[in-house]
């Protein structure tokens, strides 16, 4: 049964990883800000446009950015199948404009074919030159014929209906799965660099670190929850109530903050470097970050044990424990703890995939290398490439954290059905 | 267990790891500088936009020039004398002697083969080169010379940044990365035209290559001795270096100290903690009200010595002259006299700032309009120039008919998110605008979303900064009317015929009196139309411990070269 269940939850997952994977190429293929990579604020070098233009296009080659995303697109009918030839984003929205002031998929075909060709002898410069020729003399014909050719009969409907261009396995998509089924991420944009290479130390501390302070809270947010629920002291429960309420109030950053100005600030206790050294993270570099990220979750992990236990309430069957003589923590361990876990499964399973993510907070002010930061600084520099690696990792481990904890279900309560 | 047993094991874990401190400093003559984060490439191949890259492989690999930060001039470093040039109408021969001395690590000769080499990696399809080669694309020719060091770079016309251009760019080991002469039988005009399949397999040798920076043998002091993704990179000095013997004679290439150790440290308060706890020995970009703070303290300055060089990067609002309610100089120079510059400077940057008055630094004695005056803080002023740009003050607010509607005075900010003064400069302009009735929304854009912005005229104001460079005065890529169009780089829009006809004769100018000439009418014009509010010049703020003794610090790049730093004698 539960093997049935295994296999029929993996099953799912696949398909869904490969809509993660066309998704996120779709939205990174459609965010601007790519084109900036020469971006640069010191203005005494100036660059010949079309040689800025050309290396641009060469980096998308390198990449395989100039490809389509999925196996087919869905176009008006007026534009011809080699547009997706065209090498940059901008061409091809240039040229889809063309296409529409053309209105005549043969010329624009014609015209395509001619610049295509200029690009294979003559090379980029001469290509990307056209082009622009190409662009300026469209805006001045549209300024003059735009709206007498929108306004005449001679618009054809038929040339606007959609058609499917079939791409065949020249894609994004396909290039990235090939890339997979082989065990590789890819490779980052600008450097080149194997992405896998990247991710798997920064993995490596975010996990750690995660499941080190998930670990911890947890542990100690149920222990201390059931220490009340055993000793049943209001005033220590209105006590832990209003700590904790106060802990989920401190913002992370400052409590970060905090630990590393007690802890580490020479003119305070000093205890420990602000940065450590070494290939692997060491214990006491991960210390501090650990405290950090206990303080942040144990709050929140101690609310929901406590209200889990709370809602067990005086149930018959611990009623029946207390009359048949077990002691408080007995009946906590053996009959409490097992009823009230299952919700507190879902919370938890939940939480799980911020190990993967990472605490970019946290890692920031420990300078601790992790996942969070990874993501962020190439979100910033537009490396889509361990964009894309990171999320398919926090995605796949989503969904693999979501199959187990419905098997964890199962192996709790056999009750629990799925269909 | 127990929950005090829990408890009493927990602290006794936390007192174990208390031990567990590491000594990164290790002996004295290592010296620990902070980078606030970790470099984009670290490639010899990577442009010149990562400054935290740059600032590395400038120490293991070597340009043909360089810079003395002592006196601020250009000078040898691979070459043995600047390079001589021959212009004539259509072209600029640029010739070079390479140092017989220069070697690489294993002791081979660093020579012509070499620079041709590199000149081909630069532009060769399929390797990750591509944030650099467009900046060499005005090298059309490499001859050989009659030595093995001697060489000449034939390039298209002449501009006056030809000569720093030609030599700015690390020169790679040929024997070590092309020991097959793959490349030979190309010649640099044919090289980007080489199919990607046909140097497939070379082209990913190159690129492993420089994917893995501790194997990199360049003809720099260092070695790249250990990188630790994300948190610190460590070099070490060379044994016998080439250089070592000329260091006494050239002092600007001198590398006193055994190991340079960069800590990546993001958090500017964690950064701070680490200086003061003397774990780092140089730390730049410290904020001015940090600085301030750093030199008020007795204990910081028994430790380390501040400096504050002025730099050559300044602050800017600039203004989208294409739209009609700013195409008037007369509002554009009462949004100036609604600038409080010198409160921005005292309070964003704690005084750690001079005040622009035009593009070029005051501290460019020789190249600077010193009679320009700044505009200072005068509402009526403001007023009297809206009033001339035709705007009239209503109930509603500022408003003028252009094409027969009414047009309301009301702008739009845009600054860079995450960004504090940027922002700041935001609010207090905002307020300043909001005393005489113009309202200013402040719109935070990421930074790659507003260049993309900027490029397509997208927008009203904006506030920026910007770095010049005290040798190249080309103003082609920001203030000509070439780069006005959609995509380019001149955001304000802003150009008139003689504007245009400076720019193109400061490119062109080989003279330094007709360049000052040039360059004061442009500056005159510049502080006429006003297409950009000069703010101020910032100061760099930077400690360095009291153990070093830096040969020079200045406002290029970073101000400090922490190969130069020697221990000093007790």
């Amino acid at each position: 049964m539960i093997l049935r269940l295994l296999c029929s939850r993996f099953l799912i997952i696949f398909p869904t990883l490969g809509l993660l994977i066309l998704i996120l190429l779709l939205v990174l293929n459609n965010t601007p800000g790519i084109r900036q990579m020469q971006e640069q604020n010191v203005f005494d070098r100036y660059v010949d446009p079309l040689a800025a233009e050309a290396a641009f296009q060469s980096f998308q080659q390198r990449n395989s950015l100039d490809l389509p995303v999925f196996y087919y697109s869905i176009l008006p009918a007026i534009f011809p199948d080699t547009l997706r030839y065209l090498s940059s984003h901008p061409d091809f929205t240039a040229f889809k404009k063309l296409a529409v002031l053309y209105h005549d998929r043969q010329k624009t075909k014609e015209v395509l074919d001619v610049l295509l060709a200029l690009k294979l002898n003559e090379g980029k410069k001469a290509y990307i030159a056209a082009m622009q020729a190409l662009e300026a003399e469209r805006v001045n014909s549209a300024k003059a014929y735009d709206n007498a050719v929108i306004s005449t009969a001679n618009i054809r409907w038929q040339h606007f209906l959609p058609r499917f261009i079939w791409h065949g396995s020249h894609n994004q998509f396909h290039v990235f799965c090939s890339n997979l089924f082989q065990g590789t991420l890819g490779q980052s944009y600008f450097s080149g660099k194997p992405v896998s290479r990247l991710l798997a130390p920064a993995l490596k501390n975010s996990v750690w670190l995660g499941a080190m302070a998930l670990l911890i809270s947890w542990l100690l947010a149920i222990m201390l929850a059931g220490w009340l629920w055993v000793n049943k002291s209001q005033r220590a429960i209105r006590l832990a109530n209003a700590l904790a309420y106060t802990g989920q109030a401190i913002p992370g950053f400052l409590l970060a903050l905090l630990l590393m100005i007690i802890f580490a600030d020479q003119r305070f206790l000093g205890w420990f470097p602000i940065i450590t050294i070494g290939y692997d993270i060491t214990f006491s570099s991960l210390v501090l970050p650990c405290l950090a990220l206990v303080g942040i979750v144990f709050p929140y992990a101690f609310l929901q044990s406590f209200r889990a236990f709370q809602e067990l309430g005086e149930e018959d069957y611990i009623k029946t424990a207390r009359a048949k003589g077990l002691s408080e923590w007995q009946i906590w361990y053996h009959h409490a703890l097992k009823n009230a876990f299952p919700p507190l499964l879902t919370i938890i399973t939940g939480a799980l995939p911020a190990m993967v993510s990472g605490a970019i907070v946290v890692e920031i002010i420990f300078s601790l290398p992790g996942t969070g930061r990874l993501l962020a600084d190439a979100i910033m520099m537009r490396d889509y490439a361990i964009v894309l690696a990171i999320t398919l990792v926090i995605g796949t481990f989503t969904l693999v954290v979501n199959v187990l904890a419905d098997v964890g279900y199962r192996l709790l309560d056999p009750r629990v059905q799925y269909g | 267990m127990t929950f005090k047993k829990v408890i009493l094991l927990s602290v006794a874990l936390f007192a174990y790891a208390c031990n567990q401190s590491d000594d990164i400093g290790g002996n004295e003559n290592t010296v620990v500088s902070r980078f606030e984060k970790g470099p984009n490439i670290l490639s010899p191949l990577n442009g010149y936009s990562d400054r935290i890259s740059n600032q590395i492989i400038s120490l293991v690999f070597q340009s043909l020039l360089t810079v003395d930060y002592r006196d601020g001039q250009i000078k040898p470093l691979l070459a043995q004398d600047n390079p001589q040039l021959i212009v004539t109408d259509s072209s600029t021969i640029i010739q070079y002697q390479l140092r017989p001395e220069a070697r690489w690590g294993d002791g081979t000769p660093v020579t012509a083969e070499d620079v041709l080499f590199t000149l081909k990696l630069i532009r060769l399809e399929g390797i990750p080169n591509e944030l650099i080669s467009p900046y060499f694309s005005f090298i059309r020719e490499f001859r050989l010379g009659e030595s093995a060091q001697q060489f000449k770079f034939h390039c298209e016309g002449y501009s006056s940044g030809m000569e720093l251009a030609s030599g700015d760019f690390y020169v790679l080991p040929k024997h070590l990365l092309d020991p097959e002469q793959v490349l030979d039988p190309y010649s640099l005009a044919e090289i980007s035209s080489i199919p990607a399949e046909e140097s497939a397999s070379f082209s990913s040798f190159i690129t492993n290559y420089l994917n893995n920076p501790e194997g990199f043998a360049g003809s720099g002091a260092y070695t790249i001795q250990t990188i630790e993704e994300g948190r610190r990179i460590a070099l070490k000095r060379k044994e016998n270096h080439w250089l070592n013997e000329l260091s006494s004679s050239l002092p600007y290439l001198a590398s006193y100290p055994e190991e340079i150790n960069f800590l990546i440290i993001p958090d500017i308060a964690a950064a701070l903690t680490a200086l003061r706890n003397e774990e780092l020995d140089v730390m730049d970009n410290i904020p001015g009200n940090a600085f301030k703070r750093l030199k008020s303290s007795e204990a910081v300055q028994e430790q380390f010595e501040l400096y504050t060089p002025e730099s050559h990067q300044f602050r800017y609002i600039g203004l989208n002259t294409r739209l009609s309610k700013l195409s008037d100089s007369n509002t554009r120079k009462a949004l100036a006299f609604l600038t409080d510059v010198q409160s921005m400077i005292d309070i964003l940057e704690e005084g750690y700032a001079k005040v622009a008055t035009s593009i070029i630094s005051p501290d460019n004695e020789k190249m600077h309009h010193a009679a320009l005056k700044a505009y200072i803080f005068n509402q009526d002023s403001a007023k009297h120039y809206l009033q001339a740009a035709g705007w009239s003050f209503d109930d509603q607010g500022w408003s003028k008919i252009v094409e027969g509607q009414k047009q309301y005075l009301n702008l739009s900010l845009l600054y860079r998110s995450g960004n504090n003064i940027d922002e700041d400069i935001g609010i207090m302009l905002q307020q300043s605008l909001r005393q005489i009735g113009i309202p200013l929304s402040l719109k935070a854009v990421e930074n790659k979303l507003m260049s993309d912005r900027l490029r397509n005229h997208d927008f009203e104001l904006f506030v920026r900064s910007l770095t010049g460079n005290p040798f190249v005065f080309n103003f082609k890529g920001i203030l000509h009317s070439e780069s006005a169009q959609k995509g380019g780089a001149n955001y304000t829009g802003f150009s008139t015929q003689e504007s245009d006809s400076l720019v193109d004769a400061m490119v062109v100018a080989s003279e330094a009196a007709a360049l000052k000439a040039q360059l004061s009418r442009f500056q005159e014009i510049m502080h006429e139309e006003i297409p950009m509010i000069f703010l101020y010049f910032e100061q760099h703020r930077i400690a360095i411990h009291r153990r070093f003794d830096p040969y020079a610090i200045s406002g290029i790049n970073q101000g400090y070269q922490l190969q130069t730093f020697k221990l000093k004698e007790e």
